[in-house]
C-alpha cells in the first residue's frame, strides 16, 4: 500500500503539482493525475495540496469526497467500474460483474486484500451502443461478455499492467449510422474560421463610439465577429445540451458585456445516460468542434476556451490533445491565428464522475476546482460565469454546428428542421434495437421514423431525452422530436417488448438518488423517497396510498428543487405511472396499506433476546 | 347543530408533552367542547377506543408490539388520523437508539447499567416485546395528517383543530411552524 515516505512517491506528486500554475482552480485536475498515479489520494496528500494551491483542507477533502472517481481509501492497481445503465444491464452487465468478482475473489464495491484490483459500479459511461462496458483504470472496455471477462480475470491475476491488454479489448466504434447536412461532407479545418475572419465585422455601433481606443469592447467590434454573429442569428441555432436557448442571443450577451476576459466553455460532460453523441464527435469531428470553440472566441472577444469533458472519455486525452497541438500549429489556434490579431487557445478540464457537473453553472465550479454545486442562476454565466467574467458555456454539438454555420451559412442550416427549432440534431439510439448508434436527422423527425431506421419498431416504450426526458408508449410514437413537441437531448433508449419498464424505473430512480449533490431538501430527500418507494412496489408492499405520496413528492420535487436535476428526476416515475400503470399495479398485493418491512421480523432480535414465543411475541401482516 | 365529533388522542413511544401543549389552549377547551366530544384519551383517562371516532391524533412514534396494536387500531376506527409531533413524525428522541442494536440497548440498561441487581433482560410475557427500530407512524399505517413541533404549540393545536372542524383545510400558516 502506498505511503507519501517514498521518495519515488513524493517526486511523482512534485512532478504532478509542477506542470501547474499552483492556483485553487487546479486542484481537481491534481486531483485527478493523483488518483491516477496512486490509485487514491492519501490522507497525507491532501494537506500537502491545501498549502500549495493555497485552499482550506476542508474544501480539499470536500472536492474528493464529491466526485466519484475519487477516493481516500485505496483502490487496487486496476479499478474496474462497470457502466450500469439500463442498458446495460438489460445486456447482462450486472451477471458479467457478479463473475468478475466471483473469479477474481472480490466483492462488488470493494478492493481486493492485496490491493491488486477494485471492482465497481458507476452510471452509464456513454458507450451505450456497445454495452455492456466497463471502465478499466478509467479506459472503456466494451462489448462484455464472459469470455472477455475471463480474459480480464487471468490479466488481472498475471499482473499484466491494462496498458499491455489486448487492443481488442479496448476498441470503441464510433458509427454514424445515418449523417445528413451537418456531417455528411467533412469540414477542412480552418473554413469555418476562415470565413468568420474574412466576413469581417460592421461599423462601430452608435453606443460604442465614445469607448476609449484601448477599450476591449472596441477592440474586438473593430475586430469584427458582427458578421459571423449574424449568421447565427440567421441559422436560428438553438443550444444542443437539451434547453435550447438561442445561441446568438447568448453570444452577442458576452459580446456586448462588461469589458475585461471573456470565456468559450464546452461542455462535454454527457453524464445523461444513453447520450453518447460528444463521444462519437469528440472523436470524429474534434477539429470541428475546437473550430466552432474558436469561431465562438473571435464573435465574444475571448482568449481562452475550455473543454470540460467526463473522465469517462479520458481514452481520448491524447488524440484531442493531439488535434489541439495539430491546430496550434496549423495556425488555428494560439496567438495571430491566421495571421490576423486574434488570440484564442483551448485548455482541456477533467470532470471525475459527476452528473450534476452537465449542469452549467455546476460544470462552472467544478472547472473552477470546486465541488459540482449549481448556484441559482441569477446572474446568468453569460454576464457572470467562469472566473466571475462573461463566460458562454455551448454544448459540443453546438459548437460543432457554429462551425458548419460559419463555414455554409445561417440560410443553409436554417433551411432544415421546423419552425421553432432549426437544422440537424444527433440522436443517440442504443437499448433493443438493431442498429444503435448516432444517427442525423432534421428536427421534426418522428419517433416513429427513427425507430424504423434503427430497427426498433416493435419496442413497447422508448426513453427520450434520457432518465431526465420523457417515457413514451407506442401510441405517442408518431410524435415528432422538436422543441415544440418532443424536446430532447438527442437520446433514445429503446425497451423491446418484452422487458420489464419498472426495472427502467428502478435503474433510473437509483440513477438520480446517486447523481443528485444533495444541496437542496427537495432532491436529496426526494430521489431517496422516491427510491424507497419504488423498493416498496418491488417487494410488492405497495398500495394506492403509497402512490398518492408518489406523486405528491413527484410534485414537490418538480416545483421546489433547485436546480433541473431535481427537477425533472421524478418525470420517469409521473410518466411510468401515467402511460403504464400496469408495472406499478401488477405489483400491489393489497388495496390496503402495509408497511415496507417485515413487522413480525422486526420482533426477532427481541424474541431471540427474552426466548419468549407466546403469541404475544408475534405481529400478524394483517389484523383488525 | 349535527352531532359533536368525536375525537381519541393516545401517547405512544412519546413523552406527553405534545398532550402538555394541547392542554395549552387553555380555556378555549371550552369552546373546543362545543364542537367535539372526546373519546378515548389520557386527558378524560378512558381506557378503550370507542368503534367510531371521527379524529384520531397520535403523539409518539413505535417502540414495540403494543404500539403497533394501538395504532392500528386507531387507524381501524378513526376516520381521520393524525401524527403529532417531532416522535410521530419521524421517531423523534426515542428513535436515537436507531443507531444502535436492541442487544446493545438492553444490555447497556439491564446487564451492565450502573447500579443493576439481579442482570437480566426483562422477558415476562405481560410486557410488550421492542422492535429493533422505532418508526414513526406512517412507516406502519396510513396517517391522513401531519402536525410539526415538538411540540406542536397549543395555537398550532388550536388552528389546526378549530380548521379541521370546520371542514377547511387544515395547513398550518407560517408562523405556526416557524420554530427559531
Amino acid at each position: 500500500m502506498f505511503h507519501v515516505d517514498s521518495a519515488s512517491q513524493e517526486e511523482t506528486l512534485h512532478a504532478i503539482l509542477e506542470k501547474r500554475q499552483g492556483g485553487p482552480r487546479d486542484l481537481l485536475q491534481v486531483l485527478i493525475e493523483i488518483q491516477h498515479a496512486f490509485h487514491h489520494v492519501p490522507p497525507k496528500v491532501l494537506s500537502i495540496l491545501a498549502e500549495r494551491l493555497q485552499v482550506p483542507l476542508v474544501r480539499v477533502k470536500g472536492v474528493v469526497s464529491f466526485y466519484s472517481f475519487l477516493s481516500v481509501e485505496p483502490q487496487g492497481e486496476v479499478v474496474i467500474h462497470f457502466s450500469d445503465n439500463i442498458t446495460d444491464q438489460m445486456l447482462g452487465n450486472r451477471k458479467l460483474a457478479s463473475l468478475l468478482c466471483a473469479r477474481l475473489g472480490v466483492r462488488l464495491g470493494e478492493t481486493r486484500k492485496d490491493g491488486r484490483v477494485s471492482v465497481h459500479l458507476t452510471s452509464c459511461t456513454g458507450m451505450c451502443d456497445q454495452g455492456p462496458a466497463a471502465l478499466v483504470n478509467y479506459v472503456p472496455v466494451t462489448r462484455l461478455d464472459a469470455p472477455r471477462i475471463e480474459g480480464m480475470a487471468n490479466l488481472i491475476e498475471a499482473g499484466v499492467p491494462p496498458e499491455d491488454w489486448p487492443k481488442e479489448f479496448f476498441a470503441v466504434e464510433t458509427p454514424m449510422r445515418r449523417s445528413d447536412v451537418m456531417f455528411r461532407t467533412p469540414m477542412a479545418p480552418g473554413a469555418g474560421l476562415r470565413a468568420s475572419l474574412e466576413r469581417g465585422g460592421e461599423r462601430l455601433p452608435a453606443w460604442a463610439e465614445d469607448l476609449a481606443p484601448s477599450d476591449a469592447r472596441r477592440h474586438h467590434l473593430e475586430r469584427g465577429g458582427a458578421e459571423t454573429l449574424k449568421e447565427i442569428y440567421r441559422s436560428e441555432l438553438r443550444g444542443r445540451g437539451g434547453a435550447g436557448f438561442k445561441t446568438a442571443i447568448k453570444w452577442e450577451s458576452v459580446r456586448s458585456g462588461e469589458m475585461g476576459s471573456r470565456y468559450v466553455l464546452c461542455n462535454a460532460d454527457e453524464g445523461e445516460p444513453g447520450t453518447f453523441k460528444d463521444r462519437v464527435l469528440l472523436t470524429g469531428y474534434a477539429d470541428t468542434v475546437f473550430e466552432g470553440m474558436t469561431i465562438c472566441g473571435h464573435v465574444v472577444g475571448s482568449k481562452l476556451g475550455i473543454l470540460y469533458i467526463r473522465q469517462e472519455y479520458w481514452y481520448l486525452k491524447q488524440h484531442l490533445e493531439g488535434v489541439l497541438s495539430r491546430r496550434r500549429e496549423a495556425g488555428l489556434l494560439g496567438d495571430g491565428i491566421l495571421g490576423t490579431d486574434l488570440d484564442f487557445d483551448i485548455e482541456i478540464h477533467w470532470g471525475a464522475g459527476a452528473y450534476i457537473c452537465g449542469m452549467e453553472t455546476a460544470m462552472i465550479k467544478s472547472i473552477e476546482g470546486r465541488r459540482g454545486i449549481p448556484r441559482r442562476r441569477w446572474p446568468l454565466p453569460v454576464h457572470m460565469g467562469y472566473m466571475k467574467k462573461p463566460t458562454v458555456v455551448n454544448n459540443v454539438e453546438t459548437f460543432a454546428a457554429a462551425a458548419l454555420i460559419s463555414a455554409r451559412g445561417g440560410g443553409w442550416f436554417a433551411y432544415n428542421g421546423t419552425a421553432q427549432s432549426s437544422g440537424t440534431k444527433l440522436f443517440c439510439v442504443s437499448g433493443d434495437c438493431v442498429r444503435p448508434g448516432v444517427y442525423e436527422y432534421p428536427w421534426g423527425v418522428s419517433l416513429r421514423e427513427l425507430l424504423r431506421d434503427c430497427g426498433g419498431l416493435d419496442a413497447q416504450a422508448a426513453q427520450v431525452g434520457g432518465p431526465s426526458g420523457i417515457m413514451v408508449s407506442r401510441d405517442e410514437f408518431d410524435r415528432s422530436i422538436c422543441f415544440e413537441d418532443l424536446a430532447s437531448t438527442g437520446t433514445l433508449m429503446v425497451f423491446g417488448p418484452r422487458r420489464d419498464l419498472f426495472n427502467v424505473v428502478k435503474n433510473f430512480v437509483g440513477f438520480f438518488q446517486h447523481e443528485s449533490c444533495g444541496l437542496c431538501t427537495p432532491c436529496r430527500v426526494g430521489t431517496t423517497l422516491l427510491a424507497n418507494y419504488v423498493k416498496k412496489f418491488d417487494q410488492g408492499c405497495g398500495s394506492p396510498v403509497d402512490l398518492g405520496e408518489i406523486e405528491h413528492i413527484a410534485k414537490v420535487m418538480r416545483t421546489m428543487a433547485h436546480c433541473g436535476l431535481g427537477q425533472t428526476a421524478n418525470l420517469h416515475i409521473t410518466d411510468s405511472l401515467r402511460k403504464f400503470p400496469d408495472i406499478w399495479n401488477s405489483r400491489m398485493r393489497t388495496t390496503r396499506f402495509i408497511p415496507a418491512f417485515d413487522l413480525d421480523g422486526a420482533l426477532e432480535e427481541a424474541r431471540e433476546l427474552t426466548g419468549r414465543t407466546d403469541d404475544a411475541a408475534h405481529l400478524s401482516l394483517e389484523e383488525a | 347543530m349535527a352531532e359533536k365529533l368525536k375525537i381519541a388522542t393516545c401517547s405512544l413511544a412519546g413523552c406527553f408533552g405534545c398532550h402538555m401543549s394541547f392542554l395549552d389552549i387553555d380555556e378555549r377547551l371550552i369552546d373546543l367542547l362545543e364542537l367535539v366530544e372526546f373519546d378515548r384519551s389520557p386527558i378524560n383517562d378512558i381506557k378503550h377506543l370507542g368503534p367510531a371516532v371521527d379524529l384520531g391524533l397520535i403523539e409518539g412514534g413505535v417502540c414495540n408490539a403494543d404500539n403497533v396494536h394501538v395504532l392500528r387500531q386507531f387507524r381501524d376506527r378513526c376516520r381521520v388520523l393524525v401524527a403529532v409531533g417531532e416522535c410521530g413524525i419521524t421517531g423523534g428522541v426515542p428513535s436515537m437508539r436507531n443507531s444502535f442494536t436492541l442487544k446493545q440497548c438492553l444490555e447497556e440498561s439491564y446487564i451492565r447499567g450502573a447500579g443493576v441487581e439481579c442482570a437480566h433482560i426483562p422477558d415476562d410475557p405481560e410486557l410488550p416485546l421492542l422492535l429493533n427500530k422505532v418508526r414513526p407512524l406512517h412507516h406502519i399505517v396510513k396517517i391522513d395528517y401531519f402536525l410539526p413541533g415538538c411540540p406542536p404549540s397549543a395555537d398550532a393545536f388550536w388552528h389546526f383543530l378549530t380548521e379541521l372542524v370546520a371542514g377547511r383545510d387544515p395547513s398550518l400558516p407560517p408562523a405556526l411552524i416557524h420554530f427559531d
